[in-house]
C-alpha cells in the first residue's frame, strides 16, 4: 500500500474530523425524552380524567347529601291502593326510583320492591305515589329509595300520635267541586282546595192539569190529556199528546158557535224564593194559532206568546220572579168569544211534546270528605281544619256519627278551626261535610289542610 | 520491542473509528431507547391499570336499602343499591367482623348489578342473630367499595 491509502485505511486520528456518534447519541437522547415525554402527557391526561371522575362523583355526593324527602301523608284508598304523597324539602330536584313496601305484620316479614320513576322538585308536593300497588293490611313500613342513593322511610298506620290526613273524597252525589282534593291532604303549606258551589236547578212538570172551559162561558170540555203530560220527562222525544177543540155548546146561534180550547196547568209546591222560572214548551199547532198564559192565582193571565203549526221546537218564558208556590200555564185557542162565527167548521188541536217549567238555578255546596283509616282509639281526637280565603256565605261542617250529621262547625274562620270530635270518631272510617245553604251565587270557600290529630 | 511495535503502528483511519464510534454509539444509544421504552411502558401500563382501578372503584356506590332476616329459614337478606356510575357485583358481606362463607350465600353474590338496580343477597349468618340484638353489616364490592350498616334485628 501506498502512503495515501494507509492514510486512507489506518490513518491518524484527527481531532478536526468527530461528531458524527454524538449526533447519534444526540438523536438516541432525543428519541428517549420524546417518549418519556410522550408516556408523561398520557399519564397528564390520565390524571386528569381521573381527577374529573373524583369530581364529579364528589359532586354527586354533595347533592346526595342535600336530599331530603317529608312524607306528608301515607294512605290507602278504599281499593287498598297505597297513596303516598311527599315533599322535597331539599335543594335539588329528587328523582325517586324505588317504592319499598315492608309488611312488619306479617309471619314472616314481608319486603317488596317497585319500580318508580317520580320527579320532586325543590318544595313541590307529590301525592298519589304509587296508586297503582295493592298493599295488604297490617303495620307497613313504606321506602322511597332515591337515584342518588338515599332511602327515606315512613310507617303506615302512622304512630300513636300524630295527623291523620283525610283520605279520600266521599260518597256521591255531591254538590259542588274541589279545585284540588290531595291539597287538603297535606300541609298547611299554602297550596288551596278552593270548594265551589254547585248548580242545582230543577226542572218541573205540571202537578195536575184541568179543562179550564169555564173562562169562556159555554164552551164544552176538551179531551184528557193528563195522562201524557205530566209524566214527561223534559224530552223533545217526540210523543205528543193532543189537546182537541171543541164546539160550543151554549150561547149565540148554534151556526155561530165556535171550536174552543181553554187548559189549564198546575205547577204546585214551588219555592217561594225563586229568582228565576221559566216556561218551556214543544208543541204545534194544526193551524190555528193557540196563545199561552201564566198566573199565579188562577184569575189574572199573563201573556206569554203563541204556539203555531210550525213551532216544533223548544220555545221558552220567563215568568217574572214573585213568591207565590204554584203557578198556572194556561193553553187557550185563538178565540176570545164562543160564538162570533169565526172558527165554526175546523176542531184544530195542539200537540204537545213536552212542558215544563225551569226553576233557576240556586248555588249550594254539599261535599263529603272522609277517612278510611282514621286512628280512632286515641284519648283526644280532633278535627283541624286549615282555610284560606273565605267567601262571606257561612260554610258549615258536619260529621257523621254513625246515624246522622252532626253540625260541629256552622261556620270556618280563615286560619285554624278545631274541634274535639272524639265523640263521633268511633271507626276507621269517619266522614265530614262541608255545606253551604242554596243561594243565586257560586260561591268559593279556600281549604288548605284538613286532618285528624289524635294523641294518647 | 513493545515501544517499536506501537510506535511503528498509526492507528486506524478516521473512517473506521468513525464506524466504529457510531456503532458503538448506536449500539448504546438502541439499548438505553430500549430500555427507557420498556420502563416508560411497565410504568405507564401500571399506572394506567392502577388509575383505572381507582377511576372504576371512585364511581362504585352502593346502599343498603333493608336488611331482612327470615327467622324461620335463618336466612338474612340484605338488599343492596347500586347508585354509582357504573355496574358492581357484591364479593363478601361481613357480619359483626365475620365473613360470610362462600357456601352460606344462596343468591346476589357475584351477581352483576346494573346502576340503579337491586341485588337482594341471601346468605346464612355466620353468627346466630338474636332478635333485638344491633349487628353491623358490611357488604363488599368486587373493586373494593363497602357500605356499613347497623340493624337490629
Amino acid at each position: 500500500m501506498n502512503g495515501e491509502a494507509d492514510m486512507w485505511f489506518i490513518g491518524k486520528l484527527s481531532r478536526d474530523k468527530q461528531g458524527v456518534g454524538s449526533i447519534v447519541g444526540a438523536v438516541f437522547m432525543l428519541l428517549i425524552l420524546l417518549t418519556g415525554f410522550t408516556h408523561y402527557i398520557v399519564n397528564v391526561n390520565v390524571t386528569e380524567v381521573y381527577n374529573e371522575v373524583l369530581q364529579d362523583m364528589g359532586e354527586l355526593d354533595l347533592k346526595r347529601n342535600k336530599e331530603n324527602i317529608e312524607f306528608t301523608r301515607v294512605s290507602k284508598t278504599s281499593g287498598n291502593k297505597l297513596n303516598v304523597t311527599v315533599k322535597n324539602t331539599g335543594s335539588y330536584q329528587i328523582h325517586i326510583i324505588w317504592l319499598g313496601v315492608f309488611n312488619e305484620s306479617a309471619t314472616p316479614d314481608t319486603q317488596d320492591y317497585y319500580e318508580l320513576d317520580v320527579h320532586v322538585d325543590p318544595a313541590e308536593t307529590v301525592t298519589n305515589i304509587d296508586s297503582s300497588v295493592t298493599v295488604s293490611t297490617g303495620q307497613l313500613r313504606i321506602q322511597l329509595v332515591t337515584e342518588l342513593g338515599n332511602k327515606f322511610s315512613s310507617s303506615y298506620p302512622e304512630e300513636e300520635s300524630g295527623y291523620n290526613f283525610v283520605d279520600e273524597e266521599g260518597d256521591t252525589p255531591t254538590t259542588g267541586t274541589h279545585s284540588l282534593f290531595s291539597a287538603q291532604q297535606a300541609g298547611p303549606d299554602g297550596i288551596m282546595d278552593t270548594l265551589t258551589e254547585g248548580s242545582s236547578s230543577t226542572n218541573q212538570t205540571a202537578n195536575s192539569d184541568l179543562d179550564r172551559n169555564d173562562w169562556i162561558s159555554g164552551q164544552s170540555s176538551a179531551g184528557d190529556v193528563s195522562a201524557g203530560i205530566l209524566g214527561d220527562t223534559y224530552s223533545s222525544d217526540d210523543t205528543r199528546y193532543e189537546l182537541v177543540e171543541t164546539k160550543a155548546t151554549a150561547g149565540g146561534s148554534a151556526g155561530s158557535r165556535n171550536y174552543l180550547l181553554a187548559w189549564r196547568f198546575d205547577f204546585t209546591g214551588l219555592s217561594s224564593s225563586r229568582t228565576d222560572t221559566h216556561v218551556y214548551i214543544e208543541a204545534q199547532t194544526t193551524g190555528e194559532t193557540f196563545r199561552l198564559y201564566w198566573s199565579s192565582d188562577d184569575s189574572t193571565m199573563n201573556y206569554l206568546g203563541t204556539i203555531t203549526s210550525t213551532s216544533d221546537s223548544w220555545i221558552n218564558w220567563d215568568i217574572p220572579d214573585d213568591t207565590s208556590t204554584t203557578i198556572y200555564i194556561i193553553l187557550k185557542d185563538n178565540n176570545d168569544a164562543r160564538a162570533d162565527g169565526t172558527d165554526t167548521t175546523t176542531a184544530d188541536l195542539i200537540k204537545i211534546d213536552a212542558l215544563f217549567l225551569e226553576i233557576a238555578p240556586t248555588y249550594e255546596l254539599d261535599l263529603e270528605v272522609q277517612w278510611i283509616s282514621a286512628d280512632y282509639d286515641e284519648a283526644n281526637e280532633w278535627l283541624c281544619i286549615y282555610s284560606g280565603t273565605m267567601a262571606a256565605e257561612n260554610i258549615q261542617v258536619d260529621v257523621w256519627d254513625g246515624t246522622g250529621w252532626t253540625t260541629v262547625f256552622t261556620d270556618l274562620s280563615s286560619g285554624w278551626n278545631s274541634v274535639d270530635v272524639s265523640s263521633y270518631l268511633n271507626s276507621w272510617t269517619f266522614k265530614i261535610r262541608f255545606r253551604t245553604s242554596d243561594d243565586d251565587f257560586p260561591h268559593s270557600w279556600e281549604i288548605d289542610a284538613t286532618f285528624l290529630y289524635v294523641w294518647s | 520491542m513493545t515501544n517499536s511495535f506501537f510506535r511503528n503502528k498509526r492507528g486506524v483511519s478516521e473512517i473506521i473509528s468513525s464506524l466504529i464510534i457510531m456503532l458503538i454509539v448506536t449500539a448504546a444509544g438502541a439499548g438505553l431507547y430500549a430500555y427507557s421504552l420498556n420502563a416508560f411502558s411497565s410504568s405507564g401500563s401500571s399506572f394506567l391499570l392502577q388509575t383505572s382501578g381507582k377511576e372504576e372503584r371512585a364511581q362504585e356506590r352502593l346502599l343498603i336499602t333493608t336488611v331482612w332476616w327470615n327467622d324461620t329459614t335463618d336466612y338474612l337478606n340484605v338488599t343492596v343499591l347500586n347508585y354509582g356510575k357504573i355496574e358492581l357485583a357484591i364479593d363478601a358481606v361481613y357480619i359483626d367482623g365475620g365473613q360470610v362463607s362462600a357456601s352460606a350465600f344462596t343468591d346476589g353474590k357475584g351477581e352483576t348489578v346494573a346502576t340503579e338496580s337491586l341485588v337482594s343477597v341471601k346468605f346464612t349468618s355466620p353468627v346466630s342473630i338474636v332478635d333485638g340484638q344491633n349487628y353491623e353489616i358490611v357488604a363488599v364490592s368486587e373493586r373494593g367499595s363497602r357500605y356499613v350498616v347497623y340493624w337490629e334485628a
